[in-house]
């Protein structure tokens, strides 16, 4: 189903009338040549990704790319897109970010109340549109309450300085998290210690490093416990396959499209 | 107050509206493709620079015609923090990983006002484009090329 209004598939229409009016077509019931599988609709989704900590320097290096990234040039959104950059490594870009994003997509509501908003972050990016969420939860642009549709979080960290995420408010609709199991022992010694909230809210976890969540595997850190490996190279390659596969499943039933 | 710092506060402002106005700059793009080739409306048009990269669908951006072209205009405001910039246009397409067409924009980072530029096609045709160009890797294998198809896209831009 498509979140701007609803598609009855038996039927292959819309049960309602398109919102864009007459400018669409004739056929207010119609959709994109009712083909909604290889073009979309002409109104509701707009996405923001934000990459995680010194993405600009590690992830040309892996071996999947970046998973944020790689879901930003995929997706299929008639609302528009932005990717950004993780901030550096002493977490200088937080803010700025967090406010850049919330300010895009303010343009974006201003324009379209009703445009769907999703987010998705890896690392520190999944702690900034955290933040982003609880922005637009406490200051929504107009006619609206600042809702998102979408929160697709790839290990994400849940605080940093200054600034909590542990919490996703309530006008998050559908939160998916994809974890790296603690019992990888992948960089213990940041905030991880988990999310919760939103409507609702998904979480599995991976034998993956920290990185390798992201798309970056045997990128950062091989982790050990007392001297002895918890995760072998290949075993960080292979499953953090299954990290981007699970997210993409996520945002495909919740609607997102080109995933 | 002493002309000394009158002075003083004169300098700092000239140079704190000079910053404001740097950031300030907004680059106002356009391309074109012939109206006799068919127009796929699943194509984004991308501004991408090694910070960001913004994309739009083609059919949500505002589209003119005259007899021989189809034109959209789109406006993008620029950081004087961007290293390098570029417009790249690639449609959603199965399989995926097709060529992407990259249009260079050599703008320095503090960027002045222009007039239009002359129309010109894509640089070069590069699957993954909008990664490599962002990270400035070629993380994929090299796969670019020059040969740039005739009815391709053509660019032109302005800065103000």
């Amino acid at each position: 189903m498509y979140f701007a209004r609803p598609y009855d598939p038996n039927a292959a229409h819309w049960l309602t009338r398109d919102p864009i009016g007459e400018q669409g077509g004739q056929n207010l019931y119609g959709f994109v040549n009712n083909n909604p599988v290889n073009n979309v609709d002409a109104l509701g989704f707009y996405l923001a990704a934000v990459d995680g900590t010194d993405s600009e320097k590690w992830v040309g290096q892996l071996h999947h790319g970046s998973f944020v990234l790689n879901f930003y040039n995929d997706y299929i959104g008639s609302g528009g897109k932005d990717y950004e950059n993780g901030p550096n490594l002493f977490g200088g870009g937080v803010s700025s970010t967090v406010n850049k994003v919330y300010n895009n997509i303010y343009d974006v509501l201003k324009k379209n109340p009703k445009e769907d908003i999703n987010l998705v972050g890896h690392s520190r990016g999944g702690l900034i549109v955290i933040l982003v969420a609880k922005k637009l939860h406490d200051n929504p642009p107009p006619c609206t309450k600042g809702e998102i549709k979408f929160m697709g979080l790839y290990d994400a960290v849940d605080r940093y300085l200054w600034a909590d995420g542990s919490v996703i408010p309530d006008n998050v609709d559908f939160v998916a998290h994809a974890r790296r199991d603690p019992g990888v022992h992948s960089r213990p010694w940041f905030g991880n210690t988990g999310t919760s909230g939103g409507k609702v809210y998904m979480q599995q976890f991976f034998w993956v490093t920290h990185s390798g969540a992201g798309g970056d595997p045997w990128g950062g850190d091989h982790p050990t416990i007392n001297g002895v490996p918890t995760i072998t190279q290949q075993q960080d390659i292979d499953d953090s396959k299954q990290v981007d596969e699970w997210m993409r499943n996520n945002a495909r039933m919740t609607g997102l499209n080109g995933l | 107050m002493k002309p000394k710092s009158i002075l003083l506060i004169t300098a700092f402002l000239a140079f704190a509206l000079t910053a404001f106005a740097a950031e300030k700059m907004i680059l106002d793009i356009e391309i074109r493709s012939p109206k006799s080739v068919g127009f796929d409306t699943n194509t984004d048009l991308e501004f991408v620079t090694d910070k960001t990269a913004k994309g739009d669908f083609l059919s949500q951006i505002k589209q003119q015609d005259d007899d021989k072209y189809r034109y959209f205009q789109q406006s993008y405001p620029l950081s004087a923090k961007e290293r390098r910039r570029a417009i790249i246009i690639y449609t959603h397409s199965s399989p995926k990983n097709q060529p992407q067409q990259v249009f260079l924009l050599p703008i320095p980072a503090k960027a002045k006002s222009a007039d239009w530029t002359n129309w010109r096609y894509a640089n070069y045709l590069e699957a993954n484009a909008v990664s490599n160009f962002i990270l400035n890797f070629d993380y994929m294998p090299p796969d670019r090329s020059t040969n740039i198809p005739p009815n391709s896209f053509e660019l032109r831009y302005k800065i103000e």
